[in-house]
């Protein structure tokens, strides 16, 4: 793939999705276009440009879209954001609900896949509320209900703990053999059951909630499904209530009902 | 139909809407259009904008077609979403369009053309290349023949735009279509 190639297909994905690869990726994308190409059977980058940008279906930009996004899911992924959720916009909602004892947070990690997310967002509740006058559920959704039943068993390879502080890895886990399973004391606080963020009966059930964590889960949607699960998100949030998406993903190019709040660590969208 | 216009829960109206998107009747959505103008809550007037997508019927694209002229940007953009988003159905329209003697209003047939995954949308383009008076519109079609143009007859007709006006930044964006549309 020559540079100008890589660009031509660089801002076109940029326009369609916001997501952008830096030219230090040319090599990453190479090496996926050239699979999606062999799986069409296409033999130049013009041709299969043209496959994709003409694909009424959508189908062949979503294919591309999957492979650039490969979903490697663990625990304490994309740190930063973390931080923000626990340094900044923890303590900013406990603050808003001055008038509550306790003080009562729910979670919802939409698109929770084997449950990496959920759990750190249990250890970070555990240690950001500990001795405090709050209690807090973490509720737990996919699509996909062989990833819903590794979540609930809890068991993880050394991979998905790589990037655990040694000390929560203590304090959390339980060494089986070569795998690592987390403590009954995390595992009560989440609540996995299987949605559809499509459903619109069942979205509506989903009320009341402080945060929502739903990171690179929306890529996945078309135009017109990722605007409807975005309101979906809204209507499910309390006022002044946080969704988090993944870092490359925009609210802003879905729906303009979200404010957009910097915080020291990052940028986090508010109803 | 009532919830939507009258409920006073915001939640409950954004519902009504999309709830309104199983029901495909010309009616229904002059009904949401109405409704889309006249409501001040944004996200009932997003979950609006949401069941008329759902929609995607000839009418919608009609009505979409009339909110392009509105002085409001939202409801400008929001027309343009739809459109964009209904490929096929709005292409029939989005051509009339281009004959409309507001610049304005072609510009935004232009935009939603450079967005349809249709080869007509191609043909279009060149002939917007070809034969608008406007330096704006033409230089807006130009930039998307660059990235959707595949044949030499799309080059040149790129090519030909820089020798219609003379001007710089039309200049540029044909020597930047040039270099895309040779890869």
């Amino acid at each position: 793939m020559t540079i100008e190639e890589f660009i031509k297909l660089r801002d076109y994905i940029y326009r369609k999705t916001g997501i952008y690869f830096d030219k230090k990726k040319l090599y990453y994308v190479e090496k996926r276009v050239e699979a999606r190409m062999r799986a069409i059977g296409v033999d130049s980058f013009r041709a299969y440009f043209a496959w994709m940008r003409f694909d009424t279906s959508g189908r062949e930009l979503q294919e591309l879209l999957n492979a650039l996004t490969v979903n490697e899911t663990y625990f304490f992924r994309e740190y930063q954001q973390l931080r923000c959720f626990a340094e900044e916009v923890i303590p900013e909602i406990l603050r808003s609900k001055n008038g509550q004892n306790p003080k009562k947070m729910r979670i919802w990690s939409a698109g929770c896949s084997t449950g990496e997310e959920a759990y750190t967002l249990a250890i970070i509740m555990l240690e950001m509320t500990r001795g405090l006058p709050v209690t807090w559920e973490i509720h737990a959704t996919d699509l996909n209900t062989d990833v819903l039943v590794q979540a609930k068993k809890g068991l993880y390879g050394k991979r998905a703990i790589k990037d655990v502080p040694e000390v929560y890895l203590a304090r959390y886990f339980n060494r089986v053999g070569e795998h690592f399973e987390v403590c009954s004391e995390l595992r009560r606080r989440i609540f996995f059951y299987q949605l559809n963020l499509l459903d619109r009966e069942n979205m509506r059930k989903m009320a009341d909630f402080d945060v929502i964590f739903c990171r690179n889960v929306l890529i996945y949607f078309d135009d017109a499904s990722r605007r409807e699960v975005a309101l979906y998100f809204y209507e499910a949030l309390r006022k002044g209530g946080f969704i988090f998406l993944g870092h490359s993903e925009s609210m802003s190019r879905i729906t303009p009902i979200f404010r957009l709040r910097k915080f020291k660590n990052a940028i986090i969208y508010q109803k | 139909m009532d919830i939507l216009s009258t409920h006073p829960e915001e939640k409950e109206r954004c519902y009504a809407a999309l709830e309104l998107s199983n029901f495909p009747q010309d009616d229904v959505v002059e009904y949401l259009v109405t409704r889309l103008v006249e409501e001040e809550s944004r996200p009932v007037q997003e979950a609006i904008v949401s069941a008329l997508i759902a929609i995607g019927t000839e009418a919608v694209v009609r009505w979409c077609t009339e909110l392009l002229r509105s002085e409001d940007a939202y409801l400008r953009n929001s027309a343009i979403e739809v459109l964009q988003l209904l490929q096929h159905t709005s292409l029939g329209v989005v051509k009339e369009l281009l004959q409309d003697p507001d610049p304005d209003m072609r510009l935004f047939a232009v935009n939603v053309l450079g967005e349809l995954k249709a080869r007509e949308a191609v043909e279009l383009l060149r002939r917007v290349v070809e034969v608008d008076e406007n330096i704006n519109v033409v230089a807006t079609a130009v930039e998307y023949l660059g990235e959707m143009g595949l044949c030499d007859e799309d080059r040149e007709t790129v090519r030909k735009a820089a020798e219609r006006f003379s001007d710089p930044f039309l200049e540029y964006a044909v020597e930047v279509a040039l270099k895309k549309m040779e890869i």
